[in-house]
């Protein structure tokens, strides 16, 4: 964990040129970023670029940062927008659930009931607008506080907050759904 | 209250937003409505479920250093549509520069005799005579630029593109 002291000694001497101090940032914060582009691009190469050229834009734009937030806000709306805009120029719209999180069965039937309700909410999740989404899933990163992500965003705070809200309340309502749905096949 | 109230209580409640007082009456109140009950179990599943899915992820290990090898050349990173169109130029000149070169086109400008006799009342110079081999440049020119043309490729396309597909991979 890096400290805004830390950040800013090293802000300090990139902007005097030292640019090998960047790979600290960059070590810091790639996984954040990643992160934050593969919920938006869904798809792990593309992920990996877009989470690249952000850092470069960042690198390159580092003299406007006015410090008045932390680097990694900064850094982390860079990431949403380069994500956003290479989404759109792409059209990748499908959605893929190859690197959603479904725990390994090792515990038997326990985990593989888990497995089959975290496969259920992110088929629920294609129900809900995109940027419900991705207020939901930035939020539940558990990285960033509400202001944080709406900041990312570029949204006020009150609507993030009533992003999150309605996304779980849709979620709850269509994971009842389909697990209703799925009792009647069985 | 209606249900779009108790959902709002609900998720605020699960948040840990409620104050003490309101989230006790609101225990209280679960207690006794099972409905209520049911609703916040579900707002808790689906609470706890987005916790184990959203998990942060790690990209490729030379991630950082494909990061810094492109600041070395800030603004000059090539793009993909960048680099197609510059495949597309290179293939485009070199292909006809081998047709032309094929068909001919430079067989009438083999030889170029310069034969000028320098003189005035001034100065006189000697005969000045000598024989160029154009179609020996042409082709030297050819080879050169197809060798220029190759390097450019590799470091500009290739070389960046195999770079990107080993980090992806480690």
């Amino acid at each position: 964990m890096i400290t805004q002291e830390e950040e800013n000694h090293l802000l300090n001497r990139i902007l005097a040129g030292e640019s090998a101090a960047y790979a600290r940032l960059v070590r810091e914060y790639k996984n954040l970023a990643f992160t934050i582009a593969l919920k938006i691009v869904n798809n792990k190469p593309e992920a990996e670029e877009v989470a690249q050229d952000a850092f470069i834009k960042a690198f390159q734009n580092l003299k406007k940062f006015n410090r008045e937030a932390r680097f990694k806000t900064w850094l982390y709306r860079i990431v949403f927008n380069t994500a956003i805009s290479y989404k759109r120029k792409s059209k990748a719209a499908f959605y893929s659930i190859e690197h959603a999180q479904i725990p390994v069965s090792e515990q038997g039937g326990r985990d593989l009931q888990k497995a089959d309700q975290v496969k259920f909410l992110h088929e629920a999740m294609q129900t809900l607008a995109e940027a419900d989404r991705l207020a939901l899933q930035l939020f539940y990163l558990n990285e960033f506080s509400l202001e944080e992500v709406a900041t990312m965003m570029s949204q006020p705070a009150n609507t993030v907050k009533v992003r999150v809200h309605r996304a779980r309340l849709r979620l709850a309502d269509e994971l009842k759904r389909i697990l209703n749905k799925e009792a009647l096949t069985l | 209250m209606n249900a779009s109230d108790n959902d709002e209580i609900l998720l605020r409640y699960l948040d840990g937003e409620l104050s003490e007082p309101a989230a006790i009456e609101l225990q209280a109140t679960l207690e006794k409505d099972s409905r209520l009950q049911q609703r916040l179990n579900e707002l808790r599943e689906v609470h706890a479920l987005l916790i184990a899915a959203t998990k942060v992820q790690t990209p490729s290990l030379k991630f950082e250093e494909s990061v810094m090898n492109n600041l070395q050349l800030p603004g000059q990173r090539v793009t993909r549509s960048r680099a197609w169109l510059l495949l597309a130029g290179s293939l485009v000149a070199s292909i006809t520069m081998l047709l032309l070169l094929s068909v001919g086109a430079f067989n009438n400008s083999t030889t170029i005799l310069i034969d000028a006799p320098v003189s005035n009342t001034l100065i006189t110079l000697p005969e000045l005579s000598f024989n160029l081999n154009m179609r020996m440049i042409v082709n030297l020119i050819v080879f050169v630029n197809l060798i220029l043309l190759f390097f450019l490729l590799d470091r500009t396309i290739l070389k960046p593109y195999f770079n990107q597909r080993r980090s992806y991979h480690l």
